[in-house]
């Protein structure tokens, strides 16, 4: 009889934390209950009242109907109590996978915990949420693409750390997952063009002003076109007018308004600038030749497609890697017509996908699309 | 009953005669009527020029004309705007709304532009949504007496919208030929600062010399005195929001001709700034106090200091402690001016006199 009751007291324990330990184990890299089909996803915008986030969500709603598969979409309004309430929505409508773009990171922890408690698989975007997989540009790699692209024609024109300023014009408020963009382009630059001194990316921190004496500048240009202009006009100030510069920008507005100071300052040849987005202004400028040499591109638009192939990997019971990122190039005025259309700005074909996001291929999602070079 | 209407005099009126009865529309009391143009202003000029000079002797690059254009550009916009703050405050109210409608005008400006209507008719046309949004402000403040800090809360709310659905959150580019305000013109000055310079001296003269400038400072001072002089406090409270719409409007428009390109989140900074410069140059936010020189200077302090803890390469988180001890310093310098043991004499004894006038 004794032997009985505790046989059945394992057989219930077992039967009640089995569900709890499956939800332990249901964020990113963790191997989903068997191989289940992607039918129904959630997805949280960061706000969409903005056209570059709303037209990413509408993307993503449609890849999915493309391919069987139903994306609600939620508003999360910029607002992090707004996120908490979308998340809970979200959960009660038990769909296959949550997807999450926090539009600010103060609500993550929460957000976190409400995900964690419903055990459905989760996929963070752009801003990192435990327990989640996560889907974003990868900084590094763009970083260094542009870095290869300027170092050439740095040394094409003759520019290096005698004659050259690098002004790299960080965003201070984003925080070190978009700035290590700015300290990584720095490291990777200066490694590759002679008469710099080698500079690490950690030893460039949000404080750092001015980077081996005259070689490097580092100011906030903010993420504005307004505050770009103010920002490069006044470091132009004080680098010698005979000295060449090379402008490094995390977004595309604030390389609109470093271009714009650097034309009032009269110095567009003795200038290089890099932004990022590739955004309409962006593409425009460099069809000019002007100063503008690159920006990167991460296929923003088209994020959702590789969203829905990361939660058919996870459904799949595959051990997704820290970071999935999508295909990402540093355009640049000599590749322009091979990613987009001659003329155009809509994209032809996006590259191949970096080697850590291969694994996406496996799927089988993307050759659905057939828009990725390789799928 | 007249007893109770001198009690509602504004302070520094203490032989204004305007009452109600006296159909003068006020003008009796007005001519006596002498706003105080930059008190407490002074501190801050003495505080400009030290700074000025501290900068000069240690900032490598400060003192050269060319770091003096970037300023001027840098700060035109903010005074402009500015400008419009300036008159709202000194009739005793607030325009949040500048940081709304500088971005809708900027990409309404550059949304025409880009599709090809002329420079003049984008330019009236940006105005005129300034214009109009200063209009309602100053409906739902002067005549519903909706609290100004509400009222200009909810439009810049609702501008600030608007400018990204205008623009689709999309960087919106202006045509080159479309942005000669950014040109320079004259020493090397593009023409938009030359334009609010003349901006500068017409509302220095306007607020100083002319009836309605003097009926600003009568309804910031004390709006129920004024009305009872017969000021009509709706309409001149219209006029000052519709005004500091259509300024807020054509810094909008600068700043996109400067750029040759606007976004929704253009002069994001705008209303915070021009509210600080325009206390930081002796305007009470209570009313009634504060000049254009003032603001001037207030504008001026705010860009030189960014510019010189910018070429001294001071890390931005530093310069945000920097320009918010030293604002604080202004501030306080006059502050200590007015608790001076002449001035609170001279202020007891202005409060003394209606009394001893009846």
């Amino acid at each position: 009889m004794m032997r009985t009751r505790t046989w059945t007291t394992a057989a219930l324990a077992t039967v009640l934390l089995a569900p709890a330990v499956a939800a332990c184990g249901s964020g990113a890299g963790a191997k989903a209950p068997a191989s289940r089909e992607l039918k129904r996803v959630t997805f949280a915008a960061p706000n969409m009242t903005t056209q570059i986030f709303a037209g990413q969500a509408r993307n993503f709603a449609k890849a999915g109907k493309q391919i069987g598969v139903d994306v609600q979409v939620y508003d999360n309004s910029g607002d992090a109590a707004t996120a908490i309430t979308n998340a809970n929505l979200m959960v009660s409508r038990k769909p296959d996978l949550l997807v999450e773009f926090a539009p600010i990171a103060d609500a993550t922890s929460r957000i976190s915990a409400i995900f964690k408690r419903s055990g459905i698989p989760c996929v963070a975007v752009n801003v990192r949420i435990d327990g989640c997989g996560f889907f974003n540009f990868d900084q590094k790699y763009l970083a260094e693409a542009q870095a290869q692209v300027i170092a050439q024609k740095m040394t094409a024109k003759g520019w290096n750390g005698g004659n050259t300023t690098i002004l790299l014009e960080q965003a201070s408020k984003l925080g070190p997952s978009v700035n290590i963009a700015v300290t990584w382009f720095y490291q990777q630059l200066v490694a590759k063009v002679p008469g710099f001194t080698k500079v690490r990316s950690e030893e460039i921190t949000p404080s750092t002003t001015t980077i081996a004496g005259r070689e490097g500048l580092q100011a906030d240009g903010g993420v504005d076109i307004d505050r770009g202009f103010t920002a490069t006009a006044q470091a132009l100030q004080t680098i010698p007018a005979d000295r060449n510069v090379v402008v490094y920008t995390v977004n595309d507005d604030t390389a609109i308004g470093a271009l714009r100071a650097v034309k009032a300052a009269r110095r567009e040849g003795k200038a290089m600038i890099a932004g990022y987005g590739a955004t309409q202004p962006a593409i425009d400028a460099m069809r000019t030749r002007g100063p503008w040499v690159s920006s990167a591109k991460g296929f923003w638009e088209d994020w959702g497609e590789f969203i829905l192939a990361m939660g058919t990997a996870i459904l799949q019971g595959k051990k997704v890697p820290d970071l999935t990122a999508p295909p990402m190039v540093a355009v640049t005025p000599d590749n322009l017509d091979k990613v987009y259309a001659p003329g155009m700005t809509n994209v032809k074909r996006m590259p191949p996908l970096p080697e850590g996001s291969r694994y996406l291929l496996e799927t089988g999602v993307l050759q659905r699309f057939g828009n990725v070079e390789g799928a | 009953m007249i007893e109770k209407v001198r009690t509602f005099r504004p302070a520094g009126t203490a032989t204004a005669a305007g009452g109600p009865g006296k159909d003068d529309g006020g003008r009796a009391g007005e001519a006596r009527f002498r706003p105080r143009a930059i008190p407490g202003g002074s501190a801050v000029v003495v505080f400009f020029v030290l700074v000025v000079a501290a900068f000069t002797v240690s900032v490598d690059g400060f003192a050269t004309y060319s770091n003096v254009t970037v300023i001027a550009s840098s700060s035109m916009v903010i005074m402009v705007a500015s400008l419009g703050q300036l008159l709202a405050v000194i009739s005793g109210g607030f325009d949040l709304s500048i940081g709304g409608v500088l971005p809708l005008a900027a990409v309404t400006f550059a949304v025409l532009t880009h599709d090809g209507t002329g420079f003049v008719p984008a330019v009236l046309l940006a105005m005129l949504v300034g214009l109009a949004t200063g209009v309602v402000n100053g409906v739902v403040i002067g005549v519903f007496r909706i609290n100004a800090l509400i009222a200009t809360l909810a439009s810049l709310s609702i501008t600030g919208g608007m400018a990204y659905a205008v623009s689709h959150g999309l960087t919106v580019q202006v045509a080159a030929e479309a942005g000669r305000l950014g040109d320079p013109l004259w020493l090397d000055l593009p023409a938009f600062v030359w334009l609010g310079l003349v901006l500068i001296v017409l509302a220095h003269l306007v607020l100083r010399y002319t009836i309605f400038g003097r009926r600003i400072y009568m309804i910031g001072g004390n709006g129920q005195a004024a009305l009872l002089a017969g000021v009509r406090v709706g309409l001149v409270t219209v006029a000052v929001y519709g005004v500091s719409g259509v300024l807020a409007a054509l810094a909008g428009v600068m700043a996109a001709s400067q750029l040759l390109a606007a976004t929704g989140g253009i002069g994001a900074d705008t209303t915070l700034t021009s509210l600080t410069a325009v206390v930081l140059g002796g305007a009470a936010l209570t009313g009634g106090r504060g000049g254009v020189f003032g603001a001037v200077t207030g504008v001026a302090l705010l860009g030189v200091l960014d510019n010189a803890l910018n070429l001294q390469r001071v890390p931005s988180f530093y310069q945000q402690i920097v320009v918010g001890s030293v604002l604080l310093l202004a501030v306080g310098a006059g502050r200590l001016g007015d608790l001076s043991p002449t001035r609170r004499i001279r202020s007891v004894t202005q409060r003394e006199t209606p009394r001893e006038a009846e």
